[in-house]
């Protein structure tokens, strides 16, 4: 097998070949040959052993390794991609960037599709074209939701696309031509929008083509609080608006705000998602409807189980009013479109201006609402808290009954407010019947609040004893540990 | 290398005009067909992989079909140059051989597969010019990373014993 080795240490051991161990530096030879040198050297001073176990090393390694192997080592560096294509860099994609466009429009249509749904009164789980076209063209929709729509109507290939998807589609194409009834329905948009993402991942995001665009239609963000509306385009003034009537809604041409006023524009204006940021202070309005529910149905005066613009107007309208009930009756009334949505919710009898207590309910559960007593921020906050791995128990612990102690120090301040304005329009009253019998509800109001603002001092200094004393048990904890680890 | 390509008017002529780009340098011999074709490394990894596999189950003729095509879509890639000459050395084809191994080892100097076999071969053919090969290639590849490279290791070792022994005997004779 290696008969040529002996013409190789003939080449070595040949006249021009000799001082093998000075070749082993001069001629650039390896550590290993000068190494072998010194073991043959070993071997003639009598090491038997150490040369038969090196000459049978040598014959299975080569036994092991036979000549002319195939291989492509993959080590090598940049040098070994040289001549091949560069992998593609993010955003070189070899998809239409138009998809971009149609993933934005599936996640609109996936967060408002009951929305969408509830648009023609009944609500039926699809949505058909002309629905499409029909909320295309619908003002008092968010702009996001209409070019979504527009977007799926104007690209029949796109809508296709949705329309054919299902659970099952992928794996049985038989299966896409059953979906395929020119109804979109949820599960198809989301196993549509799975679908783009995965073709993202394999194929590259594509970039946007920089070509300049027409601004869409779009809303200046409000800047308004809940409570204090901003003034609207077109509007008589910018002072607060008369109660009961619908503000007006933005036309559909591109620059809206260009009539009387600057302000931003209110009614269809910002889009009813869970994406907006709005939609919180929306969920806490309803979280606070569902809580008072009694007192909005009968804040017009008629108990009917049913919440209507009316009872908000009263509600704003009756001075003793707590600036809570206010706060998410006057947001209800400033936000149209939430409004809408709401009395939509449990999808019973359309658009017809009555929240209903199901529909109150229908939305909480929906959108994953409030339960009573607690916030989303409440609640992110405190699992922000317990999620914290640089923090330890202890700290936790703290942090979590400061968060607490600091929601019972707003809520004292909130109470205190609410004294002072009764105290405010008790003064204000005078000596007539009519207002004697106000002074006595303010009376009853006030006595309230103090047995309230009693209760949350006490809570508060409980809380106060409870760090204290969570603080002293652990520096106890701490101690005896110490003192343990000491004695060991 | 089925990719999927679905594009509009502007980047539909974007790309068009970025393949003409690609077989302009093709033609001016600035790029290489498999840049042409859009061939990425990792592709060119998983043909040589079958290659290989090929090649260890005795079918050296498709094999060598498989790495003649990777010379050709990229010349510069001394892997594939040093696998076509292990399958011509199989198939008996040894200048051949020889010359692939040259042709690695022109773009990569240091190419253990190719500076081991290229001086296998050589020392076969009794020429000097094997054992340097050999060394050279127990050096760029010291811990047996490649088979080549351990078998390299093992040649040198055994033709070192094997040359001191004989010095020793002459230099015993009288």
């Amino acid at each position: 097998m290696v008969d040529f080795l002996k013409g190789a240490t003939n080449l070595l051991a040949s006249p021009e070949g000799t001082a093998v161990e000075g070749a082993g530096d001069t001629r650039g030879l390896t550590p290993l040959i000068a190494h072998s040198i010194k073991t043959v050297e070993g071997v003639a001073t009598g090491n038997v052993l150490l040369a038969a176990s090196g000459v049978v090393g040598v014959a299975e390694d080569l036994k092991k390794n036979p000549a002319a192997k195939t291989e492509y080592p993959a080590t090598g560096g940049a040098a070994k991609t040289e001549g091949y294509a560069p992998i593609l860099p993010t955003g070189t994609s070899a998809l239409d960037p138009k998809m971009l466009d149609y993933e934005d429009a599936l996640k609109v249509l996936e967060a408002n599709f009951d929305q969408l749904d509830l648009a023609d009164g009944k609500k039926s789980g699809s949505l058909s074209k002309d629905e499409l076209r029909r909320a295309a063209h619908d003002t008092s929709l968010s702009p996001q939701l209409r070019s979504a729509a527009r977007f799926l109507t104007e690209n029949a290939a796109l809508f296709e696309r949705v329309d054919s998807s299902g659970l099952l589609a992928r794996f049985m194409p038989v299966v896409g031509k059953l979906y395929n009834d020119d109804r979109l329905k949820l599960s198809g948009v989301r196993s549509e929008l799975k679908r783009v993402g995965e073709e993202f991942s394999r194929y590259g995001r594509p970039e946007r083509p920089r070509t300049p665009k027409p601004e869409p239609e779009t809303c200046p963000p409000s800047t308004g609080t809940p409570g204090t509306r901003p003034p609207s385009t077109g509007g008589p003034s910018p002072g607060t608006p008369s109660p009961g009537t619908r503000p007006p809604t933005p036309g559909t041409g591109p620059t809206p705000g260009t009539g009387g006023g600057q302000g931003p524009v209110t009614g269809g204006g910002k889009p009813p998602t869970s994406k907006d940021p709005d939609f919180r202070e929306y969920l806490e309005a309803v979280a606070v409807l569902r809580d008072n529910w009694g007192t909005f149905d009968t804040a017009a005066g008629t108990k009917d189980d049913r919440v209507t613009r009316e009872d908000l107007a009263a509600l704003l309208a009756n001075p003793s009013t707590s600036s809570t009930l206010k706060k998410a009756a006057q947001y209800l009334k400033d936000h149209p479109e939430y409004f809408d949505r709401l009395e939509m919710a449990a999808g019973i009898d359309g658009r017809d201006g009555i929240i209903g207590w199901l529909d109150v309910k229908a939305e909480l559960e929906l959108s994953g609402g409030a339960k009573p007593g607690t916030s989303p921020t409440k609640v992110s906050s405190a699992r922000s808290i317990v999620d914290n791995p640089n923090m330890s128990i202890e700290d936790k612990v703290q942090a979590i009954l400061g968060a607490i102690s600091t929601e019972t120090d707003a809520e004292i301040l909130q109470v205190m407010d609410s004294m002072a304005s009764a105290g405010e329009d008790r003064a204000a009253l005078g000596t007539s019947d009519a207002d004697k019998k106000k002074a006595a509800t303010l009376d009853g109001n006030m006595r309230e609040l103090e047995l309230r603002l009693q209760r949350l001092l006490e809570k508060r200094k409980s809380m106060f004893d409870l760090m204290s004393n969570m603080s002293a048990k652990f520096n106890e904890m701490a101690k005896t540990a110490i003192s343990n680890l000491r004695g060991a | 290398m089925g990719r999927v390509i679905k594009h509009e008017a502007t980047v539909a002529m974007r790309m068009e005009s970025g393949a003409v780009q690609r077989m302009k340098s093709f033609a001016r011999g600035e790029a290489t067909w498999a840049e042409v074709e859009g061939m990425t490394f990792e592709e060119a990894k998983a043909i040589a992989q079958v290659g290989c596999d090929l090649a260890a189950a005795g079918r050296l003729e498709e094999a060598r079909i498989l790495f003649e095509g990777l010379v050709v879509g990229n010349p510069r890639d001394a892997g594939a140059h040093a696998a076509l000459g292990t399958v011509y050395q199989k198939l008996g084809r040894l200048e051949e051989a020889i010359a692939e191994y040259s042709a690695a080892l022109a773009r990569d100097a240091g190419h253990p597969v190719a500076l081991a076999n290229r001086g296998e071969l050589y020392l076969r053919k009794g020429e000097r010019q094997g054992f340097t090969d050999l060394s050279n290639a127990v050096e760029v590849d010291p811990h047996g990373e490649t088979a080549a490279g351990r078998r390299a290791r093992a040649l040198v070792k055994s033709i070192t014993l094997a040359a001191v022994e004989k010095l020793k005997q002459d230099a015993q004779q009288p």
